[in-house]
């Protein structure tokens, strides 16, 4: 059951970055502007959800006098992460098939 | 183009009908977003974050919580606004007794001139009546009464329109005065 259509590109793009590390959201920013064309975007809608929804928490930590506000995925994340994993990669699959490209 | 404060005050006050925390929590985070960028990117983050209005909308769209407005209790009830009332509040009394005394001034001179029209008409008309006995007595006694009277009834008259019209207009004043003290009341609610 395919259900990659009804999740949110960014949710997944921005779990997947925190899968990686911890980190706070101008990095969070920095590091989708250079992977997609997001310039427009701004994340703090997305994370604020996603934090409301379980998948990540938050954390502050000092740094050179000012505070920076981590974000953390969460087990529930990681599982929804895999979740969107498998729906994207079906998602592609008959996406590939519709328009004939590589397999 | 507008600067950060302006930025960080439209999305306050598109925020205002959140709870709080939420605001706080939103602030929070693009004046971090602002300070990593550094002080010089100010206009390169504010290029790039785009309309504040786009993002309360944004914000709004994936909120699922209940909003309620906020605004009015949150201007009057501000502790610094209840401080400010309180301090001044002998001042106001002051005033207030100034604005008060200095209408009721206006009104009894307002009285005062329609009591003299009255007078002058209701003793020029009397005076107009009674010449009518002169006559027997004395001809140009009774003209000098008659025409006493009538321009005393006519003046008297004339200080009731007068007054009759000035007290329609400081009404009028009034009226728009306290309509626009109110409508400004409810703006800000």
């Amino acid at each position: 059951m395919n259900n990659w259509l009804s999740s949110n590109a960014l949710d997944v793009c921005v779990l997947s970055l925190l899968e990686q590390e911890d980190t706070y959201g101008y990095v969070v920013t920095q590091k989708l502007k250079e992977k997609l064309d997001v310039s427009e975007s701004t994340l703090y809608p997305v994370l604020r959800r996603l934090e409301k929804n379980g998948y990540l928490g938050t954390y502050d930590k000092s740094f050179q006098g000012r505070n920076r506000r981590y974000y953390t995925i969460t087990k529930t994340g990681i599982t929804e992460l895999k979740t969107m994993r498998e729906a994207w990669g079906s998602y592609k699959k008959q996406m590939d098939a519709i328009l004939g490209g590589k397999k | 183009m507008m600067n950060k404060t302006e930025f960080m005050n439209r999305l306050k006050r598109g925020l205002d009908d959140f709870p709080r925390e939420e605001q706080e929590n939103a602030l929070k985070y693009y004046v971090e977003y602002f300070q990593e960028a550094g002080e010089d990117k100010e206009d390169e983050v504010i290029q790039e974050l785009g309309d504040p209005a786009q993002i309360v909308a944004d914000i709004r769209k994936n909120y699922d919580g209940k909003l309620e407005p906020r605004r009015h209790q949150s201007k009057w009830l501000d502790p610094w606004v209840i401080l400010l009332i309180i301090l001044a509040s002998p001042f106001i009394l002051t005033l207030a007794l100034l604005v008060f005394s200095l209408l009721l001034t206006i009104w009894s001179l307002i009285l005062s001139l329609g009591i003299v029209a009255v007078c002058f008409a209701f003793v020029g008309i009397l005076m107009v009546v009674c010449s009518v006995f002169a006559i027997p007595t004395s001809v140009p006694t009774f003209f000098f009464i008659f025409g006493t009277g009538l321009c005393m009834a006519v003046l008297g008259f004339f200080i009731g329109e007068l007054t009759w019209y000035i007290s329609k207009k400081l009404a009028e004043l009034l009226g728009a005065g306290m309509n626009k003290w109110l409508k400004r009341g409810n703006v800000h609610a």
